[in-house]
């Protein structure tokens, strides 16, 4: 595992989508990550 | 004593590496947001389906879908396994199809739906599947 370093409201927006309450982070960045993939295509 | 206005998240190394790829210059703050905001600006569009029939050269007809939501998928389906499944390749008789089929294809579903005069699309076959992308960031409507 490896540290991010994020800003406080940045933070919270993450938190704000989490699908379940002890939903880690790494899954909610990698959904989205995944969705910007799907949308923008892989660099 | 400074006061730190940050937190530390943690994240795995391939997910970290991901966002790298997209960080370029800017921090990794801004790449997160821009994340999110592209999930929240299409997080309310309802899944829009269109589905048609395909006539093959071999006078069979295959139905498929599009399925419009926050990307674009192409399904087919399957009537031996009642199913409908994204191997597209896969779709013409189950084994793979030619080049030339699958751009024909491709050309019907530009030519022949309407759905080209709301969205645009470009085609790039990826592996096995039709792959759909938006051109930049063109809205649904």
């Amino acid at each position: 595992m490896k540290t991010l370093n994020i800003d406080k409201e940045t933070h919270e927006r993450l938190l704000s989508h989490k699908t379940s309450k002890g939903e880690p982070i790494n899954s909610v960045i990698v959904r989205l990550l995944d969705t910007w993939e799907d949308f923008y295509g892989k660099t | 004593m400074a006061k730190h206005n940050y937190h530390t998240i943690w994240v795995s190394e391939e997910t970290k590496d991901r966002l790298k790829k997209l960080k370029k210059t800017d921090t990794f703050d801004k790449v997160i947001n821009n994340l999110l905001d592209l999930e929240e600006k299409y997080a309310d569009i309802p899944e829009e389906i269109y589905e048609y029939e395909y006539m093959l050269k071999n006078g069979k007809s295959k139905l498929f879908r599009i399925i419009f939501s926050e990307t674009v998928n192409i399904e087919y389906y399957n009537r031996d396994d009642f199913d409908w499944q994204d191997d597209i390749r896969a779709w013409y008789t189950g084994n793979r199809i030619s080049d030339e089929e699958l751009d024909n294809f491709i050309k019907f579903i530009i030519k022949d739906s309407n759905i080209m005069t709301l969205y645009e699309m470009e085609f790039e076959v990826v592996q096995n599947n039709v792959w759909i992308k938006r051109v930049g960031a063109a809205p649904f409507k």
